[in-house]
């Protein structure tokens, strides 16, 4: 008893930065399985919100399976209906139905206009794109240092912070290899989508390139669901709707 | 008939063109976006434009015999609408197209289907289709050498949509592991007996064709080949890979054994002479093109086009003179007129274009704005066309589009001879 008082003692006055270190890839993979299955298909609504007030909404259905094949198509504004996009790992094509034939493009290449792109509306497992390079652990949050695996990732280095218990992040400071700070990710209302997924429903996007401009991001039916691989083809993309 | 129908295309359009519900809810309700038996959409434009025309051009003497006038102004509106029905694995797509146009000549209407056609969808790795279908093959944005089964695209404004042909095909697609990510079959029957396709060449022909695409090494390639039928055999290759973050480049290559082509027999000039005559050749064409985004959004696509059926710059003066003649002379005007519906006026229709479109997304952090630059050369007479234009998407199902295009050259020369010198429209376009 006398021993465990002492070991007890000895435990509670060690330095802070003695604990075990936390594993960051593993604790970035739990994030991103945190924010949705592996493979799984889910809506989206994207609202760019101007200084005068004025918005543009844009509504998304996307389908992703394992670690690099992603599709995801507008179902409205009529402006923009039909238009898919597919990813396979950094290969990214846009099919526009006036054009009839799907066009190679670049990660860099916005679909839309506002403060969203590519790499937002195509976005991979975090742990995909980027490597880990520290962890901080805060109060009720780490924070974790992210640096882009190649040079094909949007941004080149991210500043993520994750709630400790939910383990979801918070905010997500994406920065440019230069170093200027391209847009800030605020996650919130954290709501239960069924089948064992409970994460963030909204993800608000402010840049200090687009002063005054916010974008706002809504998730819904969120769920689990397997592909077969040739739905993330360019033969398929043109029917991408009828996987609704 | 063709009137009727038009009314009612616009008819359709403006009455889909009215809001249903108010708009500017926080909320998403997802279920109303899920998959329906029956859904559609469509546009309805308006597109006035002001042209000034070269009245000593041949274009001017085809396009207006006998007349002086030094300007145009013409009214033009369309309307699209395209639906998809569905049961189970079955669908019927549908695009019908519509277009109005008033000047002083009086007013022209035109309706028709673009695309019909039904198609089974037999598991994700196979799909039937029969009907009328507007295909798009090739790499290329402006030109496509190996869109062998299509109508000629307008360079211009290569993302117009455009009629297809009535034909029948499949499709097998497979994914892969490996460096050969995917392989897809598709094979094609075009016909043109019975009456059907009388617009893709003579009558009582099938075209048999088969394109076989694999995305290989992060770079995606077709090969195609079109049995004989209108237009002899023919071979087209095409490809397109990324070469980083912000570069993509493509090319195609096409080989036709007996292309047809009408050119104008010596002694036509006089009027009196044997005119128009039919040839086939064993003709190569390709296209080398790449596609460029800047840190700051800026794209450049340059695209270089060799057109193997092109006519050449001593057939084209031949034309251009025969035209000329038409001014005096009825009989080289009609053998003038014929030549230009059957080769000579066709987009692209010589044989060296260079092609560059610079345009820059949302300058000055102005959202929704996208102005852009396009220059198309003749590179064998240096005569070519700039279109500045700047399109605007701010308010919702929108697009507004203010467009301007030169044609400068010398006489006798591809560009020095349009009709036009300068061309400015607006178009306003509501999606619904």
């Amino acid at each position: 008893m006398k021993t465990l008082a002492t070991l007890l003692c000895i435990l509670a006055a060690l330095p802070a930065g003695a604990a075990p270190t936390v594993d960051g890839a593993g604790l970035l993979s739990k994030v991103d399985r945190n924010l949705e299955p592996e493979s799984y298909e889910m809506y989206r609504k994207l609202v760019n919100i101007e200084p005068d007030g004025s918005r543009k909404e844009y509504v998304l259905y996307s389908v992703k399976k394992g670690r690099d094949k992603l599709v995801a198509i507008f179902l409205d504004p009529p402006s923009e209906r039909d238009r898919a996009t597919l990813r396979l790992g950094d290969n990214m094509w846009l099919y526009i139905p006036s054009v009839g034939k799907p066009v190679r493009i670049t990660s860099l290449q916005s679909i839309i206009g506002g403060v969203f792109n590519n790499a937002d509306v195509l976005r991979l497992d975090y742990a995909v794109e980027y490597d880990v390079q520290g962890v901080q652990e805060e109060k009720d949050v780490y924070v974790l240092s992210l640096k882009a695996k190649t040079a094909e990732v949007a941004y080149d280095k991210l500043i993520m912070r994750v709630d400790r218990k939910t383990v979801l992040p918070t905010t997500i400071e994406c920065y440019a290899a230069s170093g200027l700070l391209i847009k800030t990710l605020r996650f919130s209302d954290v709501k239960d989508f069924g089948g064992g997924i409970r994460r963030p429903a909204t993800l608000e996007t402010d840049s200090p390139l687009y002063r005054g401009y916010r974008s706002l991001m809504m998730y819904a039916k969120i769920r689990a669901r397997q592909m077969p691989d040739e739905v993330f083809t360019l033969n398929y993309l043109p029917r991408t709707k009828e996987l609704r | 008939m063709r009137r009727a129908a038009a009314a009612a295309w616009a008819l359709a359009a403006v009455v889909a063109a009215v809001p249903s519900r108010a708009s500017g809810e926080e909320t998403f309700e997802a279920s109303a976006y899920e998959k329906k038996a029956l859904e559609w959409k469509g546009y309805a434009e308006f597109r006035p434009e002001e042209q000034l025309l070269r009245r000593d051009s041949a274009g001017f003497l085809l396009q207006f015999p006998g007349q002086t006038r030094t300007a145009l102004a013409r009214a033009n509106g369309a309307a699209e609408l395209a639906g998809v029905l569905r049961h189970e694995t079955l669908s019927l797509s549908f695009t019908g197209h519509a277009t109005y146009q008033l000047d002083y000549s009086g007013q022209d209407v035109d309706a028709r289907v673009y695309d019909g056609y039904a198609a089974w969808q037999a598991g994700p790795r196979a799909v039937l289709e029969v009907g009328k279908r507007s295909l798009r093959w090739g790499k290329g944005y402006a030109f496509s050498p190996v869109a062998f089964l299509e109508r000629p695209r307008d360079p211009t404004d290569p993302e117009l949509s455009r009629e297809g042909f009535i034909m029948a095909g499949g499709e097998l697609v497979q994914s892969f592991d490996g460096p050969v990510k995917t392989l897809a079959l598709t094979a094609l029957v075009l016909p043109t007996t019975w009456g059907l396709n009388p617009d893709f060449g003579p009558s009582g022909h099938v075209d048999v064709a088969a394109k076989l695409y694999g995305l290989v090494l992060d770079t995606d390639v077709d090969l195609i080949c079109t049995a004989p039928g209108t237009q002899g055999l023919r071979f087209g290759a095409d490809f397109s890979r990324n070469l980083g973050s912000n570069v993509e480049i493509h090319g195609e290559w096409a080989l036709a054994t007996g292309a047809p082509r009408m050119v104008l027999a010596p002694g036509s000039v006089s009027g009196s002479g044997v005119g128009l005559a039919p040839e086939t050749r064993r003709t190569m064409s390709y296209l080398v093109g790449l596609r460029y985004l800047t840190e700051r959004e800026t794209t450049f696509i340059l695209e270089y086009y060799r057109n193997g059926n092109g006519y050449s710059e001593e057939e084209f003066r031949q034309f251009f003179a025969l035209a000329r003649a038409g001014s005096t002379d009825p009989a080289a005007l009609a053998v003038a007129s014929r030549a230009a519906a059957q080769g000579y006026s066709r987009p692209n229709a010589m044989r060296n274009y260079l092609y560059l479109r610079i345009s820059q997304n949302e300058p000055f952090d102005i959202l929704y704005l996208v102005p852009a630059l396009t220059a198309i050369v003749n590179t064998d007479d240096g005569s070519f066309s700039v279109i500045p234009e700047v399109t605007y998407t701010e308010v919702k199902n929108l697009e507004l589009r203010l467009r301007f295009a030169v044609n400068r050259g010398d006489a006798f020369t591809d560009y020095g001879e349009k009709p036009v010198v300068a061309r400015a429209e607006l178009r306003a376009r509501y999606y619904f």
